[in-house]
């Protein structure tokens, strides 16, 4: 990629739009499920693949992305995630939605690095 | 046409150093500690600066992301997954497991390359 002599990035990351996609696919998928190892292995891989294909479709440019997904049993259990990121905060951004249900919780981030 | 070098990443993201880096930090904030829910927020917190403080310390040009999930131990399930859209040449990922006798504990620093 080549330098682009910019101060900054000329679109920013919608982290708006983004959070409709990450409930949209979180609800489509996980919104009915019943927690079940097998299952959910495959469905973490499934939907951040899914997620990450959606929001490329948005085509921000030079934007980078990780998606991360955690689905676990919620069995009156206690846990805690927490993230601290180390980027320009003028351009770069996280996006985050959790879905719970009766036998699962899930927890989908994207974080989204502009390509200095 | 002007070629641009970019500055040398020493062949990209160094996963065992940065492993080696987190796994010390986690020992000495979890090590030798039960889980304790009115602690988790501390730890996790403590857990996640360090790590970004000696990730920065390794004088890397490097955006950090470091997200720690901390789990009490019991008959639960959960999975994690990540994917993610970058330069694999120039960024990377490690993940650190570790676990007591009552919490497990997953890190995950993802790095992403500053062209300067």
């Amino acid at each position: 990629m080549e330098n682009t002599y910019q101060l900054g990035p000329t679109r920013h990351f919608p982290v708006a739009a983004v959070n409709h996609i990450l409930k949209d696919v979180l609800t489509a998928y996980l919104q009915e499920a019943e927690y079940d190892p097998e299952f959910c292995r495959q469905m973490t891989k499934t939907v951040s693949e899914v997620i990450k294909a959606k929001v490329k479709e948005l085509m921000i440019p030079r934007y980078k992305l990780i998606v991360t997904v955690y689905i676990g049993q919620q069995d009156g259990q206690s846990i805690l995630i927490s993230s601290r990121c180390l980027w320009n905060p003028k351009s770069d951004t996280v996006s985050s939605y959790a879905l719970r249900n009766s036998t699962l919780f899930a927890l989908a981030n994207v974080y989204a690095v502009y390509f200095e | 046409m002007e070629v641009y070098h970019r500055p040398c990443d020493e062949g990209g993201f160094n996963a065992e150093e940065a492993h080696n880096v987190v796994k010390e930090c986690v020992d000495a904030v979890l090590g030798g500690e039960d889980y304790n829910h009115n602690n988790i927020n501390q730890w996790t917190a403590s857990i996640v600066e360090q790590s970004l403080a000696h990730l920065v310390k390794m004088g890397k040009a490097y955006k950090y992301i470091v997200t720690c999930a901390v789990a009490q131990r019991s008959a639960y399930g959960f999975h994690t997954a990540s994917s993610c859209f970058w330069d694999t040449t120039s960024d990377g990922t490690c993940t650190v497991r570790w676990e007591n006798r009552t919490m497990n504990c997953i890190v995950n620093v993802f790095a992403i390359a500053i062209v300067l």
